[in-house]
């Protein structure tokens, strides 16, 4: 992968973790909070049309297991920032789940 | 929005219908990047930053119906964040880890070799460890 790949990459993925994150603060109440639907739904914009750039050098069953990495993104994201509870096996699974995306990726 | 309550449901109910609104939106994402792929293949070329970013892609029909496919699955996946935690709904959400890939090859008859093919079925066993977990318990 070419340096720029890998920043465009990266950068598409920290948004994409970002995103997540302030959409699940924008409708973890009753009532949806719009103006933080808003800067998610920018952010995934922005991840959307980096891998749309992406799409046209790499194949797509190449490029997409790399965005499993948002995984333990999110989910540390939710436990740090949204307070959310985690356990043993929920942590155990995203292991498992990014050492395979690894492999994948070292094929 | 117009989302119905979620607060109003029974919690049971609640966490069964955000299993519902996972697997829907693991479904439309893997259609979605299935004619992605297709759209920027076929507006490939050119030099700058433009193409690079992906914007003149969207003079592809393929794209557009990708765009539409995507919102269908933003939809569900607000759905399913409205009725379960972030962090195992994203875990069960990265099913699309497996079924793009499968889609790949389906569809777009790309290869996928041995090792790949391990880690596809790493991703599985992370899949069932999440859904041991307690906040995952009660999913589907």
């Amino acid at each position: 992968m070419k340096a720029a790949g890998a920043l465009f990459l990266t950068l598409s993925l920290v948004a994409f973790a970002a995103g997540e994150l302030f959409l699940k603060a924008a409708v973890r109440e009753s009532r949806v909070r719009g103006m933080v639907v808003a800067v998610a739904i920018a952010l995934f914009a922005f991840s959307f049309f980096l891998d749309l750039g992406l799409l046209r050098h790499y194949e797509l069953s190449f490029l997409y297991p790399f965005h499993a990495l948002a995984v333990p993104m999110v989910a540390a994201g939710a436990a740090i920032f949204l307070r959310e509870r985690t356990d043993l096996w929920l942590w155990c699974g995203i292991v498992v789940m990014t050492i395979g995306i690894a492999l994948v990726n070292a094929s | 929005m117009a989302l119905n309550n979620p607060q109003g449901l029974h919690p049971a109910w609640r966490q069964h219908r955000a299993g519902l609104f996972i697997f829907l939106n693991v479904i439309a994402m893997t259609a979605s990047q299935i004619v992605l792929k297709r759209g920027a293949v076929e507006t490939a070329g050119g030099t700058g930053l433009l193409p690079w970013l992906g914007v003149t892609a969207l003079l592809s029909y393929w794209v557009w119906l990708g765009i539409v496919l995507l919102l269908v699955g933003f939809f569900f996946w607000i759905g399913a964040l409205r009725r379960a935690g972030l962090a195992v709904a994203f875990a069960c959400a990265n099913a699309v880890h497996v079924t793009i890939p499968l889609a790949s090859v389906w569809f777009l008859d790309e290869k996928i070799d041995i090792l790949r093919w391990g880690g596809i079925a790493l991703v599985l066993v992370g899949l069932a460890l999440v859904s041991r977990s307690k906040a995952a318990r009660n999913l589907v």
